[in-house]
């Protein structure tokens, strides 16, 4: 079995018809079997569309090209809709950063469930239904059968979050592609969250491809960091490469600019000088 | 100084809904002073009853010994000029059809009575502008123009307009991006450094409060759990819930959550820590459409 999950060659997402530079320019990077990879990156890196365009889900106008595109020995650029529609509902589970506007708020969890499993796997009625309650349990959520007859209004942020993990993680996939999953969230349920992530990669092998804003966060939970800045990977280095001292100047000012608990209060924070990564400027014209 | 004694918030129902019990809260001149806690705690409760955006069921506010308690007519006019408060959302606060320039001199004259394009306003405005970092290019540009970091610092400028001695700063640079952020709180720093002036720090971000305070209140569910000088809270907690607090804050390969089984400092997942969140957030977790203090527009 290849050992390689997913393999992105010279991704980029450009704009149709304008004349702006491509949002996401000349990416590469694979992701292993059972790894935990970040991306980290500040407004306009390109790490959401990334992600949406790995998961062929890019908005209209914008269009996506690559020399490789590799899903698990799949193609994911030249298949047919249908082929993708059944690779990645199944193989490729999303989560997004407002679990709300991903659930339907009128219907309950469980028919919610139900339907995108039986949709991609043709199970039965019945047995969609235990799947779901398993599904949950493996998320920790209690009373299942319960949450089953409930409206995503009557959740909490986190655990809607968690039913959305919970739908994704019932097709198997061997993916989990998770965009800023916590950042709407309080940090003590972020915790539970980054929690169970762990867990379910620790468990069922699921590769995750998590993105963030955080670089404290996926320095503790991933193996690998891609760091990205204006539609380009500035860095793609190990968490224990990071945390001894990355390479790349916007790498080390991305660190440096956040504080920590421990950061000194009686020193000015570090801000980053190049005004190549100045996000601050030049204003919008 | 800022004092709250015993300051109760409900708002009206149906079910009415009591966002703050009972709080007490101390800004002392010239110091800056943390309040942190989750969503829906009642750190904005706070921050807008302590300038009388919302009214106060119970208790007193006192500024500078002066009773400012549901504050009217000349009180109120007064305690805009003295107390200020800055939003997440600095686009929501500024017209958008106005230059930046002006914006700011609008309020330099509603502060002085001095008419706006005059030379008082346009010296003070841009002295103001240039203290904050905005660059001298974008004054004449509208808030659409500018980046979020420079909105922000533009309505740092407008609240120091005034010469207010106290700043509330509710989230203010939530919505900003990590390295715009480090600026930001540096400006803060320098301001807290360069003036006299008071400032109340709202943030669910534990790490920026405690690089910018001297003190710090944690609040949960409307109630403060703990208090005390930042470096005590933050060095050794004495309240469980701000040890829950700290221990989920990511920290630079912490690596807590990978190896779950060998130590477990996050505790394990209850149903315990989703009760506390209530269903439907109240009132005032939700971004409301920012209201602008009257003294300043």
């Amino acid at each position: 079995m290849n050992d390689v999950i997913l393999r992105v060659e010279d991704l980029t997402i450009s704009t149709s018809g304008r004349d702006d530079p491509p949002p996401v320019r000349g990416v590469d990077f694979t992701v292993r079997r059972g790894e935990i990879v970040g991306i980290v990156g500040e407004s306009g890196s390109g790490k959401t569309l990334t992600s949406l365009g790995i998961a062929r889900l890019l908005p209209h106008g914008l269009s996506l090209d690559a020399t490789t595109l590799e899903f698990d020995g799949h193609d994911l650029i030249g298949g047919s809709d249908r082929e993708l529609r059944r690779l990645l509902g199944t193989q490729m589970a999303m989560v997004f950063q407002d679990p709300m506007s991903s659930l339907n708020p009128a219907r309950k969890i469980g028919k919610q469930m139900v339907e995108a499993v039986r949709e991609h796997r043709g199970l039965s009625k019945s047995a969609a239904r235990e799947l779901a309650v398993r599904s949950l349990e493996d998320v920790y959520i209690t009373e299942p059968e319960k949450r089953l007859w409930q409206y995503p209004h009557e959740l909490s942020g986190g655990m809607r979050q968690r039913v959305m993990i919970a739908m994704g993680l019932m097709s198997e996939p061997s993916l989990i592609v998770a965009d800023e999953p916590t950042t709407a969230l309080d940090v003590t349920v972020q915790a539970q969250v980054m929690q169970l992530l762990c867990d379910l990669n620790d468990r069922s092998g699921s590769a995750v491809l998590l993105i963030s804003h955080n670089i404290s966060l996926l320095s503790e939970v991933c193996d690998r960091i891609i760091v990205m800045f204006r539609g380009r990977i500035v860095e793609d280095l190990t968490t224990s490469k990071l945390l001894a001292g990355p390479d790349h100047p916007y790498t080390q000012a991305l660190m440096r600019a956040v504080p920590d608990l421990a950061t000194d209060r009686t020193k000015a924070l570090e801000t980053i000088a190049d005004t190549e990564f100045d996000l601050e400027e030049p204003a919008r014209a | 100084m800022l004092e709250l004694k015993a300051i109760d918030v409900t708002y009206p129902g149906p079910p009415p809904f009591t966002a703050v019990r009972h709080v007490d809260l101390t800004v002392a001149s010239g110091t800056t002073v943390g309040l942190v806690g989750e969503s829906g705690s009642g750190k904005s409760t706070i921050a807008r009853a302590a300038i009388g955006l919302t009214p106060v069921t119970s208790g007193t506010v006192t500024l500078d010994g002066k009773d400012v308690t549901n504050p009217r007519g000349r009180t109120l006019r007064e305690l805009r000029r003295t107390a200020q408060l800055v939003f997440q959302d600095p686009y929501a606060s500024l017209n958008p059809r106005m230059e930046i320039a002006m914006a700011v001199q609008e309020a330099v004259s509603v502060a002085s009575g001095e008419r706006i394009g005059s030379a008082h306003c346009v010296r003070r405005a841009t002295e103001l502008l240039d203290r904050t970092g905005v660059p001298r290019a974008a004054m004449i540009r509208y808030p659409h123009q500018l980046s979020g970091g420079q909105l922000q610092r533009v309505s740092i400028a407008r609240a120091l307009a005034t010469e207010a001695t106290m700043l509330i700063l509710d989230e203010v640079t939530a919505s900003l991006d990590v390295s715009v952020q480090a600026r930001i709180l540096n400006l803060l720093r320098e301001l807290q450094r360069d003036l006299d002036i008071s400032m109340l720090y709202i943030s669910h971000d534990l790490s920026v409060v405690r690089y910018l305070t001297d003190h710090l209140y944690v609040m949960r569910h409307g109630e403060i759990v703990e208090e005390g000088s930042s470096d005590v809270v933050f060095g050794s907690p004495q309240h469980e819930y701000t040890r829950t607090l700290l221990a989920a804050v990511p920290t630079m390969g912490g690596n807590r959550w990978r190896s779950r089984r060998e130590h477990a400092s996050v505790p394990p997942l209850s149903e315990e820590a989703e009760r506390a969140a209530p269903v439907t957030p109240p009132a005032d977790s939700v971004e409301a459409p920012t209201p602008v203090p009257r003294g300043t527009r």
